[in-house]
């Protein structure tokens, strides 16, 4: 059982290159590249690891990762609060067709498992760069 | 002896009850367990006699009840199920078919010593003739497991009888 979480978190990663390669781990970096202004940027973050086993990882454990994408913000025309959502949909429809691929597997390293329910939406300031953000979770069983 | 407080297993055994009491069986691991191991004895039977004649009037007699393990097996090899469940095992063809385990129509029993180990405190305890007894199940988010129950049955060598036993860490010579 690799439980190590670097390796979760290389594995994690590794699923979303097509999408961006802009991937940062637990927090956001303090200066942001052009590319990353342009394209938005992906954050991930790892709960604890909870092992189930009486005598330590014989058995199984299980954590949670979090996935938050950080798209820039862009408007329509010159209006205010109108968004352009196009970016952010495509993001959100990219994340979720890769989890939703990974999930299908069996018998991998890390076997993932998506609860639906668990993504929202949020939104960041950084000077003059706002970011609309899509989070989502997912299981990893090991 | 110096007094310890033993915690945390660190090994859970078993093998064949053995023939001689100084004689002790080779052991296999038993060690994908889910937490929540237990090991428990019920109260004993009271049986409470009043008399109105005796020159003590109040008198209790006990019976015993055994000491049972109690745990969740998740992690195990096909092959490892019939010497503890019953049931057959058939070896897979590589490249062909997977192993496949059959469990036998009833509840099977079976007997083995078991033993279990201490990473603080005493070595080990011995349980020497456990009834062993699993039922297959998945709990809510749960793996695949037997929930496996080994009640303490008396091992009887010649006018001895046995039940369980404690055994301290070997002191340094």
């Amino acid at each position: 059982m690799d439980v190590s979480r670097k390796n979760i978190y290389s594995y994690v990663a590794s699923l979303f290159t097509s999408i961006t390669k802009n991937i940062y781990r637990i927090k956001i970096p303090e200066t942001f590249n052009s590319d990353m202004l342009t394209n938005g940027f992906i954050l991930l973050t790892l709960d604890d690891i909870k092992d189930h086993s009486e005598f330590s990882l014989e058995t199984y454990a299980g954590t949670r990762m979090t996935v938050e994408y950080y798209i820039p913000s862009a408007k329509v025309g010159d209006v205010s609060g109108i968004m352009n959502t196009t970016k952010f949909d495509n993001a959100q429809q990219s994340i979720d067709n890769i989890i939703s691929a990974e999930c299908a597997k069996s018998n991998q390293t890390y076997n993932i498992s998506k609860d639906g329910i668990l993504s929202s939406d949020d939104y960041y300031s950084n000077g003059s760069n706002s970011f609309f953000i899509y989070i989502t979770s997912f299981i990893i069983q090991l | 002896m110096a007094k310890k407080t033993s915690i945390k297993l660190m090994d859970f055994e078993y093998g064949p009850v053995r023939a001689a009491i100084a004689t002790a069986p080779t052991y296999t691991k038993c060690q994908g367990l889910l937490k929540g191991f237990t090991l428990s004895q019920e109260d004993p039977n009271a049986t409470k006699i009043d008399s109105e004649l005796l020159a003590n009037p109040y008198a209790t007699i006990y019976k015993g009840t055994p000491i049972v393990f109690k745990f969740e097996l998740v992690n195990f090899d096909l092959e490892d199920l019939p010497p503890l469940f019953g049931g057959t095992y058939t070896a897979g063809v590589a490249g062909t078919s997977g192993a496949t385990y059959d469990a036998p129509d009833d509840i099977y029993t079976t007997n083995h010593e078991w033993k279990v180990s201490f990473q603080k405190g005493l070595d080990s305890m011995i349980m020497f003739n456990g009834l062993t007894m699993g039922i297959i199940k998945k709990e809510a988010d749960g793996a695949l497991s037997y929930s496996v129950t080994v009640t303490a049955e008396t091992l009887i060598i010649g006018d001895s009888k046995y039940t369980y036993r404690l055994t301290d860490k070997t002191e340094a010579a």
